[in-house]
């Protein structure tokens, strides 16, 4: 079958509107990280300007130059640190709990299995601001408001749904067959699991807990209500550009270019592990 | 080196199936036995009931005369290759094939390890494999690969999981012979289950036909096919298929009188006796069991059949040649012929049978009327 | 009903990292009503082939004709021709009847017409009791039929088969067959099939295309590929058992030459209508091969006797195999289900030199083959 030349062209600005429409608010704020007070607030706005890395020394450093502002001083990387503390605990606490969870789901038959699965599942489509006026009263109780481990707790409701059910496919794919043969090849029970289970899911782990990072890193309410002064994260503190006596347009930016990196980081890393994790997913083969 | 000895064994699924119904066995040490059977008829229930993956309701089980009952599959020193051939597609073959010898169970020292592995590769032939990912293995690799990884370790028994049912023909064919020499070579007691009848009677000591959980015959490969015990035995050891045919058989003036196409058709004259001994058939109703290479056909007027018949449709093979007849215009019989032997559709030919190869079943139980004699 | 032709088709598949030569030169007639099988090992570009015949795949270089048309720029729909998947392909959102007649729904046709033509077809495979059902509640002997069934209503001048019968047990796969032959004969359609099995080739085709890598080795009746073989592939891929191989020399003396199994496990006497051939070649080292049904057990001290231990017996029902150890090499030959041998028994067979084939080692060429065809032509 061939296809004409102009179909292809078609397809093809086709797809570059949709890249463009898509992509057009990300390449805004980076570009608005780089630009001065006043060519952020020029009309029209300007596409060519002086760069300038004022912002990010704002942010960083606490400076306050260039801004007519005089800024109140934000400390970006105590909240930087905090997401991090933040996010990647709430992830390991999901993995060394997710795994050995999603691996009984997928493997074992027991009674109420599924409606546990789906227990976990709902904590995802629950609304927040449903469950955070309850959880702030006994957060209050057990004196877990405004600290670490108060907040990777409440982060599993949103990491460890997503753990489960991305692993639990993974492990539906890893033949039994396989556990099989190497029980049969003289292995105990935990022995087969970490020797030929863990390795073949190995790109499904590293999906699941990005996936659930970048939802965890980019949480705001329950880090608004429940952590305090001490443990806000990045999304929280971001606020602060929004002062009294005005919105701090390139600090934001430039908070956001930031705080994008880590993800961005992530993805880039775990891509391979996703492609491997898919080519190891057909066993069989 | 051991016996496998399974004393009504019952395995039936928590949704209520019995895939096992009381099941005896006893296969004899240094044994090839090979169950065959239609896919569902729990060939691979068996097996994995053997090596401990599937835990019996009932009855009991031994291993080279230890009782095994609940005995996990680690401590059964069994090997097994399995359908799918199972091997870890994150190991290399050299992994693979030596991941029974790691386990800590033997302590198995590294240098050994090595050797057992060469040892292995060299008897199959692998050994330029050993650094590929089993991905990048074709289906006969796989197949030497998961068969290396069974027999690196001496175990007690083999149980072999149709091993040769994802290898094209071409490569079965090698690797029947090859399993026939291994077997030769290794003399470990095997079970073997297949759904493909020229693998259970090329390689079996004895065969054991499963069927709906039991074994309804067991016997050499020779009493399978001329022996069969029942109609669907015989119905599915042997290809093409067995024709079947309903027959009133009589005795009459020192001849049996045969007649498997209807009261009108032809009839079909034996002597009592046959030279190699007397013929039993018994006066009644019959299922004639034919061969369908029990059946010659001869050109019309040639005077060496005695059963005039048209071909329906002639279809040479390779090495043979299949052919379907039409008897008295509504009997269908299926012969094999010779590939050399021109016949055309619509030709008028006659037909002979050699008596001796016939097989009486009865109409309604299906059994086995009698004996058959065979030269 | 049209026939169809290949001239000169290539098939390149390009990708970033490699070049795919998929199908190379190939050059095919297939004339009207014939029963064409395209067969080969997996990748030999069999399926390519079927596919640029259909218009699923663009055609890299050459001319595909059916007919009189050419049809290289012409979407599928515009060949006219219907082709039957090997994964069967059916709409799982559709029922039976609807599956069956979409390709007519889709050409536009009113619906009294798409159900009679529904309830033909339905009728001819015999599958009317499932055209209300989905897909997913067939059997997958059903979904073949049903899959031929939705190829066969739009009457097409051409009809391909893509293993059609890989899905199914041995049993369905008889009948399927049958099924597939009877249809043939009825509808005298030009049929073109895809196989990788040799039985199914044979039992159905008219002729034989055997592909491999990439390239046509041998367009044939079964006899043609039986008896006179173009090249040691064909030979070799075609009849079972396999057949044996065994590399000889060639040894003169006074009173006769001979055929000498290189490592001397046997020798044979040169079949006289060699002689010519041989003259030419000097220097080539032979190989020669024997089917297993062309080794008959004879007792008699012929030159053409073999000597041989029995390694492996198999009793197979309606024939037995027997593999000799003959000095270094094997030899496996068919007897008789009358026949039984033990392990070590010694055994005399007899090989039928018209029926030896004889190879270059180097080319694979089938030196006899060529030989035959010669002989025929003067």
């Amino acid at each position: 079958m061939k296809r004409s030349k102009l179909q292809t062209i078609f397809e093809q600005t086709i797809l570059c509107v949709i890249f463009l429409f898509i992509l057009f608010p990300i390449v805004w704020v980076f570009l608005m990280a780089f630009k001065s007070r006043g060519d952020i607030l020029s009309w029209p706005p300007t596409f060519l300007f002086e760069p300038t890395f004022d912002n990010f020394r704002n942010i960083l450093v606490g400076g306050s130059s260039g801004s007519a502002t005089g800024a109140t001083t934000v400390d970006f990387l105590g909240y930087f640190a905090n997401s991090l503390i933040i996010s990647c605990g709430a992830i390991l606490l999901s993995i060394l709990v997710g795994v050995p969870a999603a691996y009984a789901i997928a493997r074992f038959q027991f009674r109420g299995k599924e409606d546990i699965a789906f227990t976990f599942l709902s904590f995802r489509f629950a609304p927040e601001l449903l469950v955070i006026i309850p959880i702030y009263i006994i957060f209050q109780r057990m004196g877990l408001l405004d600290t670490y481990f108060g907040l990777i707790w409440v982060y599993q409701l949103i990491t460890l749904p997503m753990i489960i059910w991305i692993l639990r496919g993974y492990f539906e794919d890893v033949s039994v067959e396989l556990e099989e043969a190497c029980r049969i090849d003289g292995y105990g029970e935990f022995y087969v699991f970490r020797k030929i289970v863990l390795p073949l899911v190995k790109g499904g782990i590293a999906a699941s807990a990005l996936l659930a990072f970048i939802f965890a890193w980019n949480n705001f309410i329950f880090a608004m209500v429940l952590g305090g002064s001490d443990v806000q994260p990045i999304t929280v503190g971001a606020m602060q550009f929004m002062t009294a006596e005005a919105l701090r347009y390139g600090d934001m930016a430039a908070a956001i270019v930031l705080a994008a990196i880590p993800a961005l980081l992530l993805a880039i890393y775990s891509q391979k592990h996703l492609i491997r994790g898919l080519s190891f997913g057909a066993v069989k083969g | 080196m051991g016996s496998i000895l399974l004393d009504k064994i019952v395995k039936s699924f928590p949704d209520g199936t019995v895939a096992l119904n009381k099941l005896d066995l006893h296969v004899w040490d240094e044994e090839f036995f090979v169950i065959l059977g239609p896919s569902g008829a729990g060939k691979t229930t068996l097996l994995k009931t053997v090596a401990g993956l599937y835990h019996h309701n009932g009855g009991h089980l031994y291993i080279d005369g230890r009782r095994v009952d609940g005995v996990p599959p680690e401590d059964r020193n069994t090997a097994m290759t399995f359908e799918s051939f199972a091997l870890y597609p994150h190991l290399t073959v050299y992994d693979n094939i030596a991941n029974p010898l790691r386990s800590p169970r033997y302590g198995i020292p590294r240098d050994e390890v090595e050797r057992e592995v060469q040892r292995v590769c060299d008897l199959l032939e692998i050994g330029h494999l050993l650094q590929r990912f089993p991905k990048e293995l074709s289906g006969g690799q796989k197949q030497r690969v998961s068969l290396g990884r069974a027999m690196v370790r001496k175990p007690t028994v083999f149980l072999l999981d149709e091993p040769l049912s994802h290898v094209d023909a071409k490569v079965r064919h090698r690797m029947r012979l090859e399993l026939n020499r291994l077997q030769r070579e290794l003399n470990t007691t095997t079970l073997y289950v297949t759904h493909d009848y020229l693998e259970a009677l090329s390689l079996a000591d004895r065969v054991g036909i499963l069927e709906d959980g039991q074994l309804v015959q067991v016997g050499s490969p020779t009493e399978i096919y001329r022996q069969p015990v029942n109609v669907s035995v015989a119905e599915q050891v042997g290809y093409p298929r067995i024709n079947l045919l309903d027959a009133w058989v009589e005795h009459s003036a020192g001849e049996w009188q045969v007649r498997p196409f209807g009261a009108g058709g032809p009839v079909l004259f034996f002597p009592v006796s046959d030279g190699a001994g007397t013929l039993d058939w018994g006066t009644g109703e019959h299922l004639l069991g034919l061969r369908p290479q029990s059946i010659r056909i001869h050109p019309r007027g040639s005077g060496l059949g005695v059963v005039p018949a048209r071909v329906y449709v002639a279809t040479p093979f390779v090495t043979y040649a299949i052919v379907t007849l039409l008897v008295a215009e509504e009997t269908e019989l299926t012969a094999l012929v010779p590939p050399d032997q021109q016949l055309e559709a619509g030709e008028e030919v006659e037909l002979s049978f050699s008596g001796s190869e016939f097989l009486f079943f009865d109409p309604t139980t299906h059994l086995n009327r009698q004996t058959p004699h065979s030269a | 009903m049209p026939s169809v032709r290949l001239q000169q088709v290539n098939k390149i598949y390009r990708s970033k990292r490699e070049r795919v030569h998929a199908v190379r030169d190939l050059n095919l007639g297939i004339t009207e009503g014939e029963f064409m099988c395209l067969l080969g090992p997996s990748g030999c570009g069999k399926t390519s082939s079927l596919r640029m015949i259909v218009g699923l795949e663009s055609i890299s270089s050459g001319e595909i004709w059916i007919g009189d048309r050419l049809v290289n720029d012409l979407s599928p729909q515009e060949r006219n021709v219907a082709m039957s998947f090997e994964s069967y392909a059916l709409y799982t959102h559709l029922s039976v009847g609807e599956n069956i007649t979409f390709p007519l729904k889709a050409k536009g046709m009113p619906p009294p017409e798409r159900r009679k033509r529904l309830v033909e077809v339905a009728s001819m495979l015999e599958i009317s009791s499932l055209l209300k059902m989905t897909p997913s509640s067939l059997s997958s002997g059903q979904m073949q039929q049903v899959s031929l069934a939705r190829a066969l209503i739009r009457e097409p001048s051409v009809f391909l088969l893509d293993e059609p019968l890989s899905h199914l047990d041995v049993n369905l796969r008889v009948y399927t067959r049958n099924r597939i032959k009877r249809l043939h004969t009825e509808l005298d359609t030009t049929m073109i099939y895809v196989t990788h099995d040799q039985l199914e080739a044979v039992a159905l085709a008219d002729r034989i295309a055997v592909m491999n890598f990439a390239e046509l080795q041998q367009v044939g009746t079964r006899e043609e590929l039986l008896d006179r073989p173009a090249n040691r592939f064909v030979a070799d891929f075609i009849g079972e058992p396999p057949i044996n191989f065994y590399e000889v020399e060639i040894q003169e003396d006074l009173r006769e030459t001979t055929l000498r199994e290189t490592s001397g496990a046997f020798s044979l006497p040169l079949p006289s209508r060699w002689e010519s051939i041989l003259d030419q070649l000097e220097g080539t080292v032979f190989e020669i091969g024997v089917r297993p049904h062309d080794i008959t057990l004879h007792d008699r001290g012929y030159p053409q006797s073999v000597q041989g231990e029995c390694e492996i017996f198999e009793f197979l029902g309606e024939e037995n195999h027997l593999t000799l150890k003959v000095g270094e090499v094997r030899m496996t030959l068919v007897v008789s289900n009358r026949e039984f041998f033990e392990t070590g028994e010694k055994v005399t067979v007899y090989l039928d030199p018209n029926r030896i084939h004889l190879f270059s080692k180097d080319s694979g060429a089938c030196l006899s083959s060529q030989l035959g065809s010669e002989s025929a032509s003067w």
